[in-house]
């Protein structure tokens, strides 16, 4: 039995009087502790696919399970970690990352909230308010507290998508080595090539119009994979290859369309 | 710094032309004292201490009614917020009623509680709660949605949800509310004070009036408008801003 079983998902929203299409037949298993990223360009679904699984947004068909059990509203044991921080400016890091852990006593919810924020290299700022952190370190922050809960998967929506290039490389290198150290299953979607390739040990490419799985990639490289450059690319450009070959169909799509108007 | 000093070359300089020019056209002091008596009265009224009371029993009933006003505009804001219906109905009315001074319920509130504080207490509640209200609906629904996922993923829900996260996002929205009762309380006390009894800010002026004392009534409304600008300016707009930029609504400067 797979761990995460994501099978025959069906998603289409109502948009401007005809509906749409937006997830065809999505199935994807995913191994315990295992790395996967959706990657695909915007409007293929993937983040639509990532809500569904966190149980934000219900399927209109489909299997979706954790560990055998059924997949029907959110839950702390996929805890999510968004493109904005969402950190609650109202509460000091370390209350932001006792947020989950309520019913757990005080003392033992502050120990808690303390190892992840070491975990992330934050310690020092747990009585700072969010409003007084960086971007990166506010996205730390969030990944802190998805992981204080202790979820059995943690699902990542283009986390570092709002960060400068030089955080978001630096950010990639926080995350793999927390990944190393709590071997968390962990689905992370992105648009970058790169992040996918840099960080996953599976990657799901997916196309758009209906958004549905093209390619599943398994990437077997070393970790840490930050002296893997030449591996790496040579990864990114067979992906961006047959990204192309996507691409040059959606164009051609396009353009019969303008032809039909 | 220069802000400052503009400010104060610009009062001085007010106060002077307004003193020649009283002098210069021997203006009756019933029509307008000169800026030096009106100065005398206030030191007058300090001295013998009736300012003082005036202050203390307006203030007392100001935060009389702030109080009912602002519980009751937090639980009409979050009824109209959580209940459609409720916010379709009791909301029109809400919002037809901010469109009448609520010192027009004066003559009501006097045959309702007779002619004493309740009545200006009722005046100032009305003009307030109705602000109160808005306010604490238009903060609750407009909660950023990413919040509420965010809090969803972490096992938050109901009543738990609500109050762990959406009451505390809306607090910006409360402390403008807060801010927008004093001031239309303020306003209703004095208009209320100055039709109705004593003792109180209104009241002396209302009485200085009926005995041609001008001078007392420029004083009083020269305080008055300190008080107001105080309490808006240094106390709400501050506190305000330090909670916007916490809340991320604002960049810190």
């Amino acid at each position: 039995m797979m761990f995460l079983k994501i099978d025959g998902i069906q998603k289409s929203f109502g948009k401007e009087g005809r509906r749409e299409q937006v997830l065809k037949d999505i199935s994807v298993d995913v191994r315990e502790g295992e790395f996967v990223s959706l990657l695909g360009p915007s409007g293929c679904g993937k983040s639509t696919l990532l809500n569904i699984v966190a149980g934000l947004n219900r399927p209109d068909s489909g299997v979706l399970q954790l560990d055998g059990r059924d997949i029907v509203k959110p839950g702390k044991e996929r805890g999510m970690v968004f493109q904005q921080a969402a950190l609650f400016p109202w509460l000091t890091v370390e209350e932001n990352v006792m947020f989950p852990l309520k019913g757990m006593p005080k003392e033992e919810a502050r120990e808690t909230a303390k190892k992840y924020l070491r975990l992330v290299q934050l310690s020092q700022y747990a009585g700072h308010h969010p409003h007084e952190l960086s971007g990166g370190m506010q996205q730390r922050v969030s990944i802190a507290r998805a992981l204080a809960m202790d979820p059995a998967v943690l699902l990542m929506d283009e986390p570092f998508g709002a960060l400068d290039e030089q955080t978001r490389m630096r950010l990639q290198g926080v995350l793999e080595e927390i990944w190393i150290e709590t071997k968390k299953t962990i689905i992370f979607v992105t648009h970058s090539i790169q992040e996918a390739v840099r960080l996953s040990d599976r990657i799901i490419v997916m196309g758009t119009h209906p958004g549905r799985v093209l390619q599943d990639i398994e990437v077997k490289l070393e970790r840490p994979r930050e002296g893997h450059l030449k591996e790496m690319a040579a990864y990114e450009e067979s992906i961006l290859g047959m990204l192309k070959t996507e691409n040059d169909k959606v164009e051609e799509e396009e353009q019969n369309n303008a032809v039909g108007y | 710094m220069r802000l400052v000093i503009k400010r104060l070359v610009f009062f001085v300089s007010l106060f002077l032309i307004w003193e020649l020019a009283v002098r210069l056209f021997q203006v009756p002091a019933v029509l307008l004292p000169a800026p030096t008596d009106v100065f005398r009265a206030l030191g007058e009224m300090i001295a013998d201490g009736t300012l003082f009371r005036d202050l203390g029993a307006s203030f007392m009933r100001l935060l009389v009614g702030l109080a009912i006003a602002l519980l009751i505009g937090l639980l009409l804001g979050i009824l109209l917020a959580k209940s459609k219906t409720a916010d379709e109905t009791l909301g029109s009315l809400i919002l037809a009623l901010q469109s009448i001074p609520s010192i027009v319920w004066l003559p009501l509130a006097i045959m309702w509680f007779g002619l004493n504080e309740k009545s200006v207490i009722f005046i100032i509640v009305l003009g307030a709660a109705i602000v109160m209200t808005i306010n604490v609906r238009t903060g609750i629904q407009n909660v950023s949605p990413i919040y509420l996922k965010a809090a969803q993923t972490m096992g938050a829900s109901g009543p738990d949800l609500f109050f762990r996260v959406m009451l505390p996002a809306s607090v910006p929205y409360f402390v403008t509310g807060t801010r927008l009762a004093w001031a239309f309380g303020w306003r209703a006390l004095m208009a209320g004070e100055l039709l109705s009894t004593g003792p109180g800010l209104g009241y002396t002026l209302k009485y200085a009036s009926d005995f041609g004392r001008m001078d007392m009534v420029l004083g009083i409304m020269i305080v008055i408008g300190v008080i107001g600008v105080t309490v808006d300016l240094l106390l709400f707009q501050r506190f305000e801003q330090q909670v916007r930029v916490k809340w991320g609504l604002e960049p810190s400067a």
